[in-house]
C-alpha cells in the first residue's frame, strides 16, 4: 500500500532503472557468492582426499 | 592475498562508482534518469566483449600449447562473459522502453547481434558440460569458440545490412555519452564504472579460473574410480555429484 | 591440393552412394521439410498474399530445418559401425575428408532446395521460372554455406550426449546471417529486385561460405584427434 502511493511521485523511469541495476549489481554479488562457495566445498572436498586418510592399499 | 586485495579493490570500485553513477551525476537533457542505465549497460557490453575474445585466445593458446590450463581461462571466460551479455541484454531491454518505447528493437544491430552473441556462448558452455574426456573436450571446445569468435563479425555486418542497407545508424545509441561534446561528468562516470566493471571482472576471472582448476583436480580423482571413497570421507554426496558431473 | 580433393570427391561419392542405397531416411528428409512448408501454410492462415510475402522466409526455414537432419544423418551413418575412427585413421589431410563430408552434404542439401522450390510455388502461388537464375544462385549458395557449417557442428556433436539437440543448439546462431542474406536475396529475386540489393547480399553469402569453409577446413581436423 506504502510502495503504491509512493509510485506516482517517482518520475516514470526509476523502475527501469532499478530494474536495470538491481539485476546487474545483485546478479555480481550473487555470482561472486557462489564462486567463493563452490571454491570452500571444493576445497574441502579436497583437503580430505581419500588417498590421505585411505589405508595403503586401498579398497579397489 | 593478492586475489583478496583486487576482490575489495573491486568491491569499493563499484561501489563508488555507483553511487557517482545513481545519484551524483545530473539526469541526461535528452533522455532523463534512464540515461544512467547507460553506466551499466556499456560496461557489460564492453566486458562481454572482453570474454569472448579471451576465450578464443585461449582456445588458440591450447590448440597450440596443449595446457589444460589455457582450457580453463577459456572456460572461465566464456562463462562470465554469458553473465555479461545477459545483463547488456536485460539493461539494454530497460534502456530501450523509456527511450525508444519498446523492449526489443529489431533495427538495432548491436541488440540483435549481442542476442545471437548469448546464444553462441550458451551453446558453447552447454557443449562443454556434455563432453566427459578433458582433452577432448578442450581441443573441441577451443574449435568451437573460435568458429563462434569468427561468425561473430559476419553475424553484426549481415544485421547491420539487414535492416536497410542505405540507413543512418540508431537514434539515441548509446555511443552519445562517448561523443566529444558530452558534458565531462557524463564521462567521467562512465569511464569510471567501466574501470570498476573492469576490476570485477578480473577478480572473477581468477576465483571463476581456481574453481576450474579444483574441479579439474576433482574431475581426475573421480576418473581414477575413487569416488566411491571420496564420498566416504564425509562429505555431501551431492557435492561430489557436482565435481564430477 | 589435388590428392585432397580426389580423396574428398571419393568421400562424397562414397556417401551419396550410401545416400541413394538407403533410400528411405533421404526420402523421409525431403517429405519431412516439404510438410514443414505445409505446416507453415496452416500456421499463417489461408490468405495467400500473405503466404506469398512470408514465401521466402519459410522456404528457407524448411531448408534449415531438413538440412539439420540432414547434416546429422550424414554424419550418423559414419558412426553407427566406426566408420569415422577408420576414417580419421586413414593418412590423408583431415581437411579432405571434411571437404567430402561437405560436398556430400552439399548434394543433399541441393536436393532438398530442388523438391522444397516447387512445393513452395504450388503451395505458396508463387512463380519460380520468371527469377529462375537468381534463384538458383541463392540456393546454391546458401546450400554451400550450410553444408560447410553443417558438417563442421556434425562433427562436433558427433559421439555425445544429446546431440539432436546440440547440434541445433550449436549450429543456428551461427547459420543467422546466412538464413538472414538468403531470405533477403530470395525475396529480393522473386520481387524483381527493385531496390537493386540482390547482389549485395549475394555477395554476403558468398563471403560466408568461404569464411565457414575455412574455418570447418581448419578446424575439422582437431575434431577427429582422441
Amino acid at each position: 500500500m506504502i510502495l503504491l502511493s509512493i509510485m506516482p511521485r517517482l518520475p516514470p523511469d526509476v523502475w527501469f532503472i532499478v530494474a536495470a541495476w538491481g539485476v546487474i549489481l545483485g546478479g555480481l554479488a550473487l555470482y561472486a557468492a557462489a564462486l567463493l562457495r563452490r571454491i570452500a566445498a571444493r576445497r574441502a572436498l579436497a583437503g580430505t582426499r581419500p588417498m590421505d586418510d585411505e589405508p595403503p592399499g586401498g579398497r579397489e | 592475498m593478492g586475489t583478496r586485495i583486487l576482490g575489495v579493490g573491486a568491491l569499493l570500485l563499484v561501489v563508488a562508482a555507483s553511487v557517482n553513477g545513481l545519484f551524483l551525476v545530473p539526469a541526461d537533457l535528452n533522455q532523463g534518469d534512464a540515461q544512467r542505465i547507460m553506466y551499466v549497460h556499456v560496461p557489460s557490453a564492453w566486458l562481454a566483449y572482453l570474454s569472448f575474445g579471451v576465450t578464443a585466445l585461449a582456445g588458440v593458446g591450447y590448440l597450440w600449447k596443449r595446457d589444460l590450463r589455457l582450457d580453463a581461462v577459456a572456460l572461465s571466460a566464456a562463462e562470465i562473459g554469458v553473465m555479461f551479455t545477459a545483463f547488456a541484454i536485460w539493461s539494454g531491454m530497460m534502456w530501450g522502453q523509456p527511450v525508444w518505447g519498446v523492449f526489443w528493437q529489431w533495427e538495432d544491430p548491436r541488440l540483435t547481434t549481442t542476442a545471437l552473441l548469448l546464444a553462441l556462448y550458451v551453446g558453447y558452455l552447454l557443449f562443454r558440460r556434455l563432453t566427459d574426456d578433458p582433452r577432448r573436450r578442450a581441443a573441441r571446445a577451443a574449435v568451437v569458440g573460435l568458429v563462434a569468435a569468427v561468425d561473430i563479425p559476419i553475424v553484426h555486418f549481415s544485421v547491420e545490412w539487414w535492416r536497410g542497407l542505405h540507413q543512418g545508424p540508431t537514434i539515441g545509441s548509446p555511443e552519445r555519452l562517448l561523443d566529444p561534446a558530452a558534458p565531462s561528468q557524463f564521462v567521467i562516470a562512465l569511464v569510471s564504472m567501466v574501470l570498476a566493471f573492469t576490476v570485477a571482472w578480473a577478480w572473477l576471472m581468477v576465483r571463476r579460473y581456481q574453481l576450474a582448476r579444483l574441479d579439474a583436480d576433482l574431475e581426475e580423482l573421480a576418473r581414477r574410480g575413487r569416488v566411491a571413497e571420496a564420498r566416504r570421507a564425509g562429505l555431501a554426496a551431492q557435492r561430489v555429484e557436482e565435481a564430477t558431473r | 591440393m589435388r590428392t585432397d580433393l580426389a580423396i574428398a570427391l571419393a568421400i562424397a561419392r562414397k556417401d551419396a552412394v550410401a545416400e541413394l542405397r538407403g533410400r528411405q531416411a533421404a526420402g523421409a528428409t525431403l517429405f519431412f521439410a516439404a510438410l514443414v512448408l505445409l505446416l507453415f501454410g496452416f500456421a499463417l492462415g489461408p490468405d495467400s498474399r500473405r503466404l506469398a510475402e512470408a514465401a521466402p522466409g519459410l522456404l528457407w526455414l524448411a531448408i534449415v530445418f531438413g538440412g539439420l537432419l540432414t547434416v546429422a544423418r550424414l554424419h550418423q551413418i559414419e558412426t553407427d559401425d566406426g566408420a569415422l575412427d577408420e576414417l580419421a585413421r586413414y593418412p590423408v589431410e583431415r581437411r579432405a575428408i571434411y571437404l567430402g563430408k561437405a560436398i556430400a552434404g552439399l548434394l543433399a542439401m541441393l536436393a532438398l532446395g530442388g523438391v522444397l522450390l516447387p512445393v513452395v510455388a504450388v503451395l505458396y502461388g508463387i512463380d519460380l521460372l520468371a527469377a529462375a537464375p537468381p534463384l538458383l544462385i541463392t540456393v546454391v549458395l546458401g546450400a554451400i554455406g550450410f553444408a560447410a557449417v553443417g558438417t563442421f557442428y556434425a562433427g562436433v556433436t558427433v559421439r555425445m550426449r544429446a546431440r539432436e539437440v546440440m547440434l541445433p543448439l550449436l549450429m543456428l546462431p551461427v547459420i543467422a546471417p546466412l538464413l538472414l542474406a538468403a531470405v533477403k536475396a530470395t525475396a529480393a529475386a522473386l520481387g524483381g529486385d527493385p531496390l537493386g540489393e540482390l547482389g549485395a547480399w549475394l555477395q554476403l553469402l558468398a563471403a560466408f561460405d568461404l569464411v565457414m569453409l575455412l574455418a570447418g577446413a581448419a578446424g575439422y581436423g582437431y575434431l577427429l584427434e582422441e
